[in-house]
């Protein structure tokens, strides 16, 4: 059952413009120019219950512009929207109590004051019962580690801790959707794995639809089982992950290391790094088969390790992005 | 009831969240005491010059007083106001819009949270400059007590309402800080901060009587020093009816400026 539906959705702003120096300044002030960006442009999707979207794009690729309409923040220009069966832009208090929200560079905690008390503020906001609030803080204190930290003024926690915080503070309320906004940016590995890990679990115990957006590979080969690539307002690809890496993950990288440096034979290779004991090479599996070129390779020289890998998929997001560049438009306006 | 009380916690939060800044708005104080210095040797010095025990009925005893109350108006006005108006200029309040309550009450709530312990920490600084400067003061009775702190009240939550709806401008208008500016000065004029409205001409008298200005800073302080159940029958009413129309036109503007959010990016 889809749980949001998405169809032919538009969004432009109007942005004012102005020439350069101070003629255009004086100018600016009798006859004003506006030109009109289109943030997004007719994009349709539907998303599953149950299911972890992921939805990237490069910076003004229009992701947060999407999430802010499927959150009812900003009206359309034009298409529809339908989450949880409502219209989030004339439905949006109703629709508030039914999702959560967690933008990585935004924080939904009080600054100075230790977050059991934004938990207890964002229980009154949702009409959580006593009961209910207090047994839900318990749970989530215990499935997000953050019992010792509830009494300490968010300003004092670590970038960690507060985004544990941040995402247990969205779901206080049970939410059928969370729409999480680069929740992992700027956190350190360690730190990702355990967020990784925390919205799996919110996923499986709780049945929650995960609307994931991320500059981070790991966060989407992790998480998700399909993607749905944005740029400059348009879908450019709307696939599992396993079809995106199937597609277009048709290189591998073999790293293979001798006990004394070798002699490489065979010249149709694609030789990355050379190091003499050590070397990269770039298999292209569409045009050579691996076996034979593992095989040359093992025949050089006596073999102490070897390890095949695939390209991260920031490298096959970015070769889809080459692939679908329409013309020449200024990322950065939008 | 739970919808109300949602807007009671967020109050409550306000207050604590205040309290960490109690140091920092405490030295704000050492402002009032300044500012009621000068205006303490102004006027002693203008009753002097005039000749006279009385201005517009009103002493110097009484004028001290007068003045102490539409500072406490004024000074214990919350800063939320250019906190909603970076909000929408820079496009945050989309993070505040995704919470199911109303946004005009929120930050309504917000203003009474904060209030509280502004007034009250200014009300007991206010209380010593007055008695320390002025004395006690003249034919004052604790039983109109109520019905001051009531209008005093209502006069801050119509300050707050202005400078909110001049806030939610900024969902059309790119530099708005003219209109806090002007505001403030109409406030300290026709408001009556400067010298109380009653000295003012005729014309200028009846005219800054009609004016909102007037019904948040000069009504109140005028019944502190110088309370009747008439006056207060009389004013009260039409400060309640410049409170609605505030509070209305904020939610107006809110539900018309929020249509046109421009917020681009993440």
């Amino acid at each position: 059952m889809s749980v949001i539906k998405v169809q032919n959705l538009c969004k432009t702003f109007k942005v004012k413009t102005k020439e350069a120096g101070l003629k255009g300044s004086v100018k600016s002030i009798f006859t004003p120019s506006f030109r009109e960006i289109h943030a997004v442009n007719n994009i349709s999707f539907e998303v599953e219950e149950g299911e972890i979207l992921a939805f990237i794009g490069l910076n003004g690729a229009g992701k947060s512009t999407t999430i802010k309409m499927m959150t009812g923040i900003l009206h359309p220009t034009s298409g529809s929207i339908e989450v949880l069966g409502m219209d989030p832009a004339n439905q949006r208090k109703r629709l508030s109590y039914k999702i959560g929200t967690v933008f990585g560079q935004k924080s939904q905690l009080w600054f100075h004051l230790p977050p059991l008390d934004s938990f207890n503020l964002l229980g009154s906001i949702y009409e959580l019962d006593k009961e209910k609030l207090k047994s839900r803080i318990e749970l989530l204190k215990e499935v997000f580690e953050i019992g010792d930290l509830m009494d300490i003024p968010v300003r004092k926690l670590s970038l960690g801790q507060r985004i544990r915080c941040e995402i247990a503070a969205s779901i206080l309320h049970e939410p059928e959707i969370i729409f999480l906004d680069e929740p992992t940016i700027g956190l350190d590995v360690v730190v990702k794995q355990k967020i990784r890990e925390l919205i799996l679990k919110l996923n499986k115990e709780e049945n929650t639809t995960i609307f994931l957006t991320s500059h981070d590979a790991g966060d989407i080969e992790q998480l998700c089982k399909r993607a749905i690539i944005i740029n400059h307002g348009e879908v450019v690809l709307n696939e599992t992950i396993k079809r995106l890496k199937y597609d277009y993950l048709n290189k591998k990288v073999i790293h293979i290391k001798y006990n004394e440096a070798v002699e490489i034979g065979n010249h149709d290779l694609d030789i990355l790094k050379n190091r003499g004991d050590a070397i990269k090479v770039q298999v292209d599996t569409s045009k050579q088969d691996i076996e034979e070129v593992l095989s040359s390779l093992i025949k050089c020289g006596k073999v102490e390790d070897i390890i095949i890998s695939e390209p991260p998929l920031e490298e096959i997001i970015s070769f889809i992005y080459k692939q679908n560049k329409g013309g020449d438009r200024d990322e950065g306006a939008q | 009831m739970k919808a109300l009380n949602k807007y009671l916690q967020i109050s409550k939060i306000t207050m604590s969240n205040s309290l960490v800044y109690f140091w920092n708005f405490l030295s704000k104080n050492l402002f009032f005491i300044f500012i009621m210095f000068i205006y303490l040797m102004l006027w002693k010095n203008i009753y002097a010059q005039k000749a006279t025990a009385a201005m517009g009925d009103l002493t110097l005893n009484g004028m001290i007083w007068y003045l102490i109350f539409t500072e406490l108006v004024t000074l214990s006005r919350t800063d939320l106001h250019t906190q909603v108006n970076d909000d929408v200029k820079t496009g945050n309040i989309a993070y505040l819009l995704n919470k199911p309550y109303n946004y005009v009450l929120y930050c309504f709530s917000y203003f009474i949270g904060e209030i509280g312990t502004r007034l009250l920490s200014n009300s007991f600084i206010g209380l010593a400059i007055g008695l320390i400067y002025a004395g006690a003061i003249e034919d004052f009775s604790f039983i109109n007590l109520p019905f001051i702190i009531l209008s005093l009240l209502t006069g801050c939550a119509i300050n707050f309402f202005i400078y909110l709806c001049l806030a939610l401008t900024s969902f059309w208008v790119e530099e708005n800080s003219a209109f806090f500016w002007i505001y403030s000065k109409l406030i300290f004029t026709l408001g009556g901060m400067l010298m109380p409205i009653d000295l003012f001409p005729e014309w200028l008298q009846s005219i800054s009587r009609y004016m909102p200005f007037a019904y948040v800073t000069y009504v109140p302080a005028r019944l502190a020093v110088d309370f009747s159940f008439v006056s207060f029958w009389r004013q009260f009413p039409i400060q309640l009816l410049y409170l609605g129309a505030f509070f209305a036109a904020a939610v107006c503007l809110y539900g018309k400026g929020v249509r046109n959010l421009n917020v681009n990016g993440g």
